[in-house]
């Protein structure tokens, strides 16, 4: 049995994603990654059960044939907007901690953060 | 900073591995059950759309589809609150005029992408789309339009702040549709308007206003999620 083309470009996405999302210090980068992976994770769903021999699930009155299971689609639908809904909220708090310490680099936000909590409590 | 990249390079491992395993465990079981869409179409008779997508996500998940939509209005109210903040700084960022082509073509693909997004919500429950598609749809012709004629000039033609107040009565009015049954005695969910034919425009029960509100309620915010953004920088 051989996994569906989708299926391995899924994971392939979802690797690259984990890798941007762990390795990579920049901010705006590593939400790109976070769209990455989710967008992998939607394209694994939909391909589970994409078959050469069945066709959409939009019905026909009066002709019967094979059709996929809609259900996983119907999920995926709420992954997205709910991915965008994220993404926008992440990029607005990413713009106000780039405002606050003019970097969008999140080690030297950390360190930046830290110095303000010492300088608050020596 | 070697040994910490080591140590994070084997932790996506072990997750990209942990995914995999997932990947595999659901096509293994996916193909042995093989996918049975037959209780969809013996739960969309009743409902009588075409697009079965659309009776799960407007049917038998509702109360998902309505949480989904809380998640969004809540998602948008966080970055109008975040951004409304900022907004009155003055942008440094100067205006760059677009060129001829771009202006006429925007002014041209507006009206027809606006068409197209309505078609894709009202037929939701006949075809492939619905209303988180159209309403995505007609906020990117808006936004075509802002990249072309500055997010100023349409800002003013199509005001986000005074679109604000329906998309609450959006949101108050898919909140009725779906607990409205439950006043009346029935359980909640079991809908409103009668089913109609199958395969008809005037079919579906509820799927179609339920579709136009979720539209209406998806192009507001995004729309005024576009439109914070844009006037935050004063330019794309």
């Amino acid at each position: 049995m051989s996994a569906p083309i989708g299926i391995i470009v899924a994971v392939l996405l979802f690797g690259i994603g984990i890798l941007g999302l762990i390795l990579r210090r920049d901010l705006v980068i590593k939400l790109l990654a976070l769209g990455l992976i989710n967008s992998s994770s939607i394209l694994c769903l939909v391909s589970l059960d994409r078959r050469p021999d069945v066709s959409p699930p939009i019905l026909v009155p009066g002709v019967e044939f094979a059709i996929v299971d809609p259900l996983p689609q119907a999920m995926v639908l709420s992954a997205i907007v709910i991915n965008f809904a994220i993404l926008a909220l992440a990029l607005v708090f990413v713009m106000r901690l780039v405002e606050r310490y003019h970097t969008t680099d999140s080690l030297r936000i950390e360190h930046e953060i830290e110095r303000d909590r010492e300088e608050v409590a020596p | 900073m070697i040994r910490r990249n080591a140590r994070l390079g084997a932790v996506s491992g072990v997750i990209v591995a942990a995914f995999c395993c997932l990947v595999w465990f659901g096509f293994e079981l996916g193909t042995e059950r093989s996918a049975n869409p037959s209780i969809w179409i013996e739960a969309n008779a009743p409902i009588g759309a075409t697009n079965l997508v659309s009776t799960i996500y407007l049917g038998a998940r509702l109360f998902d589809t309505v949480l989904e939509v809380l998640v969004f209005a809540v998602a948008v109210l966080g970055v109008r609150h975040y951004l409304e903040e900022k907004a009155r700084q003055v942008s440094t960022v100067e205006t760059l005029p677009e060129s001829h082509v771009i202006r006429v073509s925007a002014h041209l693909l507006l009206p027809l992408i606006t068409l197209l997004g309505i078609y894709v919500t009202v037929f939701g429950h006949l075809s492939p789309g619905g209303g988180f598609s159209g309403g995505v749809i007609v906020a990117s012709g808006v936004l075509l339009v802002a990249i072309a004629l500055g997010p100023h000039a349409i800002g003013q033609r199509i005001p986000p702040e005074r679109l604000e107040w329906f998309e609450w009565i959006a949101l108050l009015m898919i909140l009725a549709i779906v607990l409205i049954p439950a006043v009346a005695g029935d359980p909640p969910l079991s809908g409103i308007l009668p089913p109609g034919r199958f395969g008809r425009l005037y079919s579906g029960g509820d799927l179609l206003p339920l579709n136009l509100l979720i539209g209406a309620k998806v192009f507001i915010g995004s729309w005024g999620i576009i439109h914070h953004f844009l006037q935050h920088r004063g330019e794309i």
